[in-house]
């Protein structure tokens, strides 16, 4: 028995050896680097490389970038920064890719970011959200195409202020860096459309909490006019359910970024939404109106069998981006590619995007609108959506962001 | 390091120097990006071997290895980005810090025995853990330490790796000469039988704390080794799945073996990465793989090998007496 094993396991691990991947004529190779395990690789690893997989497809079909098919290496982080930045090691050194693109955790974007940096090889963060990637810790080597927190922040305070515009704000969110940055931009901008507002309460459960039935008394029996909360992920879906049977969503207004997405919204039924909350959304293809999303989103749902999300449009524009770049610079050459995208203006199911060339962040808007259920989907989303216009203003301005590089050293 | 030698047998310490010529050699056959995969199974060699002296020679289980790990790490992390001082100091730093918070830590956590010791310990590493992640304006949380300043001649890849090779050489000769001594025998002894071992009249308590202590500086020296390799610091460095994979590394390999921890660790991040690249179900190929080790192999990879030597050595034996 012992040599059986023995001669079986030796065998294993030849075999990892032995499968070498096929190689096409030259093709241009990039990393895909994202959780893809897990809950949150479902969420928006795998929704992410879907589209990713699409736009190769696509480009490939039509004759590829510079004459030459594009080949997407993926890459599992599992979420452990140690895990992430091995990996772009391993894509970077081994396989030589021409740039990496995804990550869905801040942390691992920062961690993958400087690695890059060092190696002179483009990184595009398509999915973490923190300013500071493009911002204090920005460099020439980094971009970013999707939303930052510092938008969320923005256009969630613009559409209170559009909707209701109360003076008094009760706050709740998770008590770590990000829950109190959030609360502090929010009020910035909030005060600066409604001047005179103020916080009348705030409550940080910790984070991962489940039961908010404390939290939820508190917030009904205060005076407040309106509830602005960070709050995300699973931690929606549990305040929802206990909220719910208290009749909270009546008798409270609740404005919230992460309180639109389809990832969260979809799981949930009649029986439990956050009726009317003013929730956010990177992608709301069912309220968008371009060529490409009308195309793009039937085409996804058609491939996956998934409704698109907030990761589903940015790695595919991202793709198209690289194309248009490497097109526009002619050669593979770094600097080039990089020299070529600041500044362009992309093309994307979200309509045509501008990236800045101080800070390399696209201007992606994001949507916020009240949480309904209509005749068309079987789960509740944002309607009525306003977002900033134009997008610049849901980002810190260039001299925003060189002070603040500055204030960093 | 003459006792180092006279206690092994010349196949042995011939068998250790061809050990290090193949490391040395390494980088000249290899590229860079799996030397740098060599370079992280070099560290957690160092992590789980010290980790194995608590566990496997001491008998302790500890679930919460991850948070002396991380302490080295930090140290060394908040001193290059804080202060001037100098790389050296601040690595040696490191497993200093990781010593005094395992005197702290320890003398509590010996205080307790089985499995309410591993709790403890667990309960120790989370604590650290919170700090690391809830002190944003000093540890910056959940976003890390990233680009951290690390000298110009360390910041080549096979540059760290020479020096990694050399600390790590040092660290297991240092761990080979602590089991084999007075010291490692009697905390072998300890996990035997410690009624027996307390009547002869050795203060469980001492022993266990020292044990302890050595095990987290070993850590500590792990933990620091890795932020200068990687120039990054993350509060999962100091989470439960870091432990558990530490856990898991030195089952692997054997815990009743010396090398047992440092194979296992070769063979885990090997695993962990190929299987990793070729399927997107890895926790279950990887976890397949772990479930027959263990089942198959109950002395890890490094028993199970010596037990087949032994055995063709019986065999072959065997042999020679029927031919006779």
């Amino acid at each position: 028995m012992k040599k059986i094993v023995l001669i079986g396991f030796i065998a294993l691990i030849l075999s990892f050896f032995s499968i070498a991947p096929t190689q096409a004529a030259e093709p241009i190779k990039f990393g895909f680097l994202h959780t893809l395990s897990g809950g949150v690789g479902q969420v928006y690893g795998v929704p992410d490389q879907a589209g990713v997989k699409i736009a190769v497809e696509e480009i490939n079909k039509a004759g590829g970038v510079l004459g030459r098919p594009l080949e997407m290496i993926s890459r599992d982080d599992k979420l452990k920064a140690e895990v992430g930045v091995r990996e772009a090691k391993d894509l970077i050194l081994n396989q030589k890719v021409h740039w990496i693109q995804g990550i869905v955790s801040s942390g691992i974007a920062l961690a993958v970011s400087a690695y890059c940096k060092t190696q002179k090889v483009i990184f595009i963060d398509t999915v973490a959200q923190s300013a500071a990637t493009t911002g204090e810790k920005g460099h020439r080597y980094v971009f970013r195409i999707t939303t930052n927190t510092t938008n969320y922040a923005r256009s969630i305070a613009n559409a209170a202020a559009k909707f209701w515009g109360g003076k008094k704000v009760f706050i709740i969110g998770p008590d770590y860096e990000y829950g109190h940055r959030c609360k502090k931009d929010f009020m910035k901008t909030y005060t600066g459309l409604v001047p005179g507002a103020e916080v009348v309460g705030e409550l940080w459960p910790k984070l991962g909490t489940k039961d908010f039935t404390p939290y939820i008394t508190k917030i009904m029996s205060s005076n407040a006019d309106f509830v602005y909360t960070s709050l995300w992920g699973g931690e929606v879906l549990s305040f929802t359910k206990t909220a719910w049977p208290f009749g909270y969503f009546d008798r409270v207004k609740m404005a919230g970024q992460d309180w639109g997405n389809m990832e969260g919204l979809s799981k949930m039924t009649r029986k439990a939404y956050p009726k009317g909350v003013l929730g956010g959304s990177h992608y709301p293809w069912w309220l968008l109106d371009n060529p490409i999303n009308n195309v793009y989103y039937p085409k996804f749902k058609k491939v996956t069998g998934m409704d698109a999300g907030l990761a589903a449009a940015s790695g595919y524009t991202t793709v198209y981006a690289m194309k248009k770049a490497i097109e526009k610079a002619g050669s593979l050459d770094t600097e080039k590619i990089i020299d070529a995208l600041e500044g362009m203006v992309i093309d994307s199911p979200v309509g045509p995007l501008k990236i800045r060339a101080c800070d390399h962040q696209a201007m992606w808007p994001f949507w916020v609108g009240p949480v309904a259920f209509t005749k068309e989907f079987s789960w509740p989303h944002i309607t009525d959506a306003v977002a900033m216009d134009p997008p610049d203003k849901g980002y810190r301005t260039c001299s925003e962001i060189e002070a603040a590089r500055k204030a960093q050293k | 390091m003459k006792s180092f030698f006279k206690q092994r047998n010349n196949g042995k310490a011939v068998g250790l120097l061809a050990a290090f010529a193949f490391f040395a050699v390494l980088p000249l056959f290899i590229g860079e990006g799996y030397i740098s995969l060599v370079n992280e199974m070099l560290i957690l060699a160092v992590a789980a071997s010290g980790l194995n002296l608590m566990m496997g020679y001491a008998g302790m289980v500890s679930f919460g290895p991850s948070g002396l790990y991380a302490v080295g790490a930090y140290t060394t992390a908040l001193i290059l980005i804080y202060t001037e001082i100098p790389f050296g100091l601040a690595l040696i730093a490191g497993p200093v810090m990781a010593g005094i918070i395992s005197v702290v830590v320890g003398w509590f956590c010996v205080r307790l025995t089985h499995v309410y010791f591993s709790l403890l310990t667990l309960a120790f590493s989370q604590i650290i853990h919170t700090i690391i992640f809830g002190w944003y304006g000093f540890t910056h949380g959940d976003d890390g330490i990233v680009d951290i300043p690390v000298p110009e001649f360390l910041s080549s890849i096979t540059n760290y790796y020479y020096f990694s090779l050399i600390i790590v050489c040092i660290c297991l000769a240092l761990l080979w000469m602590i089991v084999n001594s007075p010291f490692g025998k009697t905390l072998q002894a300890l996990r035997e039988n410690p009624e027996r071992t307390e009547f002869v009249g050795i203060h469980i308590r001492r022993y266990q704390l020292a044990a302890f202590v050595l095990s987290g500086v070993f850590l500590g020296v792990a933990g620091s080794l890795y932020c200068g390799f990687n120039k990054n610091v993350f509060p999962d460095f100091a989470d439960v799945m870091k432990s558990t994979e530490m856990l898991v590394v030195c089952l692997l390999g054997g815990i009743y073996y010396f090398l047992g921890p440092a194979v296992g660790s070769i063979v885990y991040i090997f695993l962990d990465k190929t299987i990793s690249s070729f399927t997107e179900y890895w926790p279950l190929a990887l976890g397949l793989v772990i479930i027959v080790l263990l089942i198959f192999m109950r002395g890890g990879i490094v028993g199970f090998f010596s037990e087949s030597v032994a055995a063709m050595k019986e065999r072959g034996r065997a042999k020679q007496h029927v031919s006779h």
